[in-house]
């Protein structure tokens, strides 16, 4: 188990990373996500040993390593630049951790062999780095780290230099191995669909702080702030009057906007909630359907599997997300009247 | 091949100046001088011809290899101490902050902003029988007689050193600040102590640096003149010296131009021994 408690690093005026607490439990994959500059770097840094934190404390299997230097810390490290030893062939490289703990010969050879099956990459013995491709040398990367069976893996954007095909498989690869080993694994990225599709957990790091942590599914439907809201998928962000109650639903507008929700008792005049662009439904207009609103149709975004709708509604502009329905469905022009649709339990309430 | 590559030959052109200057200052004296080197010498009066007589008479006159020879120690002298005293420069002008740096690169480089022969009198100054260093230690009475710490090659490549150090450290600075530092971090992470991660990645990473400081120390050091006359007083003759010596006072170019083409020769296969050596190890 890993444990980060209250991890702080200043540089100088600036605040890199600011009192993280975090825990990895045994076989968990947890990722940092945030825009850059918000200390995901650094706080790996400080988990390797490279960086010194000016506050809190690492601990690993119940033992504080923070003073630990990294070559003693057990750790795996992969960089988006694979910093493979360019003077050593690629078994070279992967025995490289093995050969420093003073394993015999037979066993280096061995295991390396086995980590280079595990990459699939045992056909490349014998190859210097400069003769691998991009994906081949990350490949090589990981192996050198998972050979020296880590405590820890640490993976500060491993495929942000692969192209997109290369990345998904990649990402693929990378889980069923972490799985297969049951190695908790921190991974660091700025690519929301990688954290989303990747991770046990996600903390969202934004300005050197974690502002939420949970597992994707938690983050994507039930964001404590908007930051996490926009930075997680796309989203409206609405700041709404409360008008009144209907049942056990609040009822909140502004202009021509009605929404109902699900909120807690409040004495707030107004409120901040955010809706999935996936979850406002359009309809031909003249469909009368009770509790709808009419907006007009500002744009069509066309992304192929998706097309996206800014309706502007008296004075807001709501995304609207409609999964290509194909010849035959409802697909509205720019400029025309439809109605909104927005279920009440797809309103979710904001915290700031 | 010449025009294979879009352009290229423009790029000859571009080269056309200093190829006319190198023609001019370089390569037809170099010719001139291999020609005089198979001329014939008698009595004052040179001879064009084709005879190998004048390397003969270098090779077997006893004194011409001898100094050759001092030459490729002091060189060598001169090439180990910019090594081992440049490498830890290097390192720490990349461990440092742009302040620092600035300072040691300041530091280094002086001593080639300053005049050959002021510098060697302040070199006299401190190592001579009646010097700083000598003087200091005489007083102190830690030595009760001056130390030989002139006139001989150990004067001479101190002062040498102090100059060709520069020449040695930037190329090793240059291939040091070159290593991704996440290379080396890589390496720590994977359990290398720092030593380790020193001896199996910074320093084989660092090599090509090393050979080209050290390359440039010995041909720079091979052609040492006037510092050993100054530093050496008449007990350190360099080859070079003796050419001059040849040339100016004998006035058998020939003879000199033969002793020329010997030190060519010598760099050329001491350099050449080097790489090899070096290309089967790494
Ligand atoms: N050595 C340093 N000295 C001073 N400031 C630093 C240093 N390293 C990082 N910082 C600052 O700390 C902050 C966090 O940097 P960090 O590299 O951790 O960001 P990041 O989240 O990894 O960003 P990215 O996604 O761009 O890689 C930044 O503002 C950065 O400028
Ligand atoms: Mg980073």
């Amino acid at each position: 188990m890993i444990v980060l408690k209250s991890l702080t690093k200043r540089f100088g005026e600036v605040t890199a990373v600011r009192d993280v607490t975090l825990t990895v439990t045994p076989g968990e994959f947890v990722t940092l996500l945030g825009p850059s500059g918000c200390g995901k770097t650094t706080t790996l840094r400080m988990i390797a040993g490279f960086t010194a934190p000016t506050g809190g404390r690492v601990e690993m299997a119940g033992t504080d390593v923070t003073g630990r230097p990294p070559h003693r810390r057990e750790v795996g490290l992969v960089f988006q630049s694979y910093a493979l030893f360019p003077h050593m062939s690629v078994q070279d490289n992967v025995g490289f951790g093995l050969k420093m703990r003073k394993r015999p010969a037979e066993e280096v050879a061995r295991r390396v062999d086995e980590a280079l099956g595990l990459v699939k990459l045992a056909d490349f013995a014998d190859r210097y780095p400069s003769a691998l491709s991009g994906g081949q040398q990350q490949r090589v990367a990981l192996a050198r780290a998972l050979v020296i069976r880590p405590q820890l893996l640490l993976l500060d954007e491993p495929f942000g230099a692969l192209d997109k095909q290369l990345r998904d498989h990649m990402q693929i690869e990378l889980r069923t191995l972490q799985r297969q080993l049951a190695l908790p694994t921190i991974f660091v990225t700025h690519d929301q669909g990688e954290a989303l599709s990747m991770s046990d957990r996600v903390a969202i790091m934004n300005a050197g702080e974690v502002v939420q942590i949970g597992t994707p599914t938690e983050l994507y439907e039930r964001p404590r702030t908007a930051f996490v809201a926009t930075f997680l998928g796309r989203s409206n962000v609405l700041e709404l009057d409360v008008i009144g109650r209907e049942g056990p639903l609040t009822v909140l507008g502004r202009a021509g906007l009605r929404l109902h929700a699900t909120l807690p008792q409040s004495t707030a005049s107004t409120r901040r909630v955010m809706v999935r662009p996936e979850r406002v439904a359009m309809r031909p207009p003249d469909a009368g359907a009770p509790g709808a609103m009419t907006g007009t149709v500002r744009a069509a975004n066309y992304f192929g599997q998706s097309i996206d709708y800014p309706i502007e509604v008296g004075a807001e502009t709501v995304e609207a997300m409609s999964v290509n329905p194909g010849a035959g469905g409802f697909l509205p022009e720019i400029g025309a009247e439809v109605d909104l649709e927005i279920a009440s339990d797809a309103v979710w309430p904001l915290d700031d | 091949m010449l025009g294979s590559e879009d352009g290229s030959w423009k790029a000859w052109l571009l080269l056309l100046p200093v190829a006319a200057v190198y023609a001019a200052t370089f390569v037809v004296p170099l010719g001139l001088i291999f020609g005089l080197s198979l001329a014939e010498f008698d009595a004052g009066v040179v001879t064009p011809g084709f005879d190998l007589s004048n390397y003969e008479a270098a090779l077997t006159d006893g004194l011409t290899l001898p100094i050759l020879w001092r030459t490729v120690e002091l060189a060598a002298m001169v090439t180990i101490g910019a090594a081992v005293m440049g490498y830890p420069v290097a390192l720490q002008m990349r461990r440092s902050g742009p302040v620092l740096r600035t300072v040691i690169l300041a530091l280094i480089v002086a001593p080639l902003l300053t005049s050959v022969i002021v510098r060697n009198v302040a070199w006299l100054l401190v190592l001579g029988r009646t010097g700083f260093i000598n003087e200091t230690l005489m007083a102190t009475g830690l030595i009760s007689r001056p130390l030989p710490l002139m006139y001989n090659n150990f004067g001479v490549a101190l002062a040498t050193l102090h100059v060709y150090l520069t020449f040695a450290a930037l190329p090793i600075y240059a291939a040091l600040v070159s290593i991704d530092r996440r290379i080396e971090e890589s390496a720590a992470s994977l359990g290398a102590s720092p030593s380790a991660v020193f001896w199996r990645v910074t320093f084989p990473l660092s090599r090509s640096g090393l050979i080209a400081g050290c390359s440039l120390v010995f041909i720079l050091s091979m052609g040492l003149y006037l510092t050993p006359a100054i530093m050496g007083g008449s007990f350190v003759v360099t080859t070079p010296m003796l050419i001059t010596d040849l040339a100016r006072n004998q006035y058998n170019w020939p003879l000199a131009s033969a002793v020329s083409v010997l030190l060519l020769l010598a760099i050329g296969l001491i350099l050449m021994a080097t790489m090899s050596l070096q290309r089967r190890r790494g």
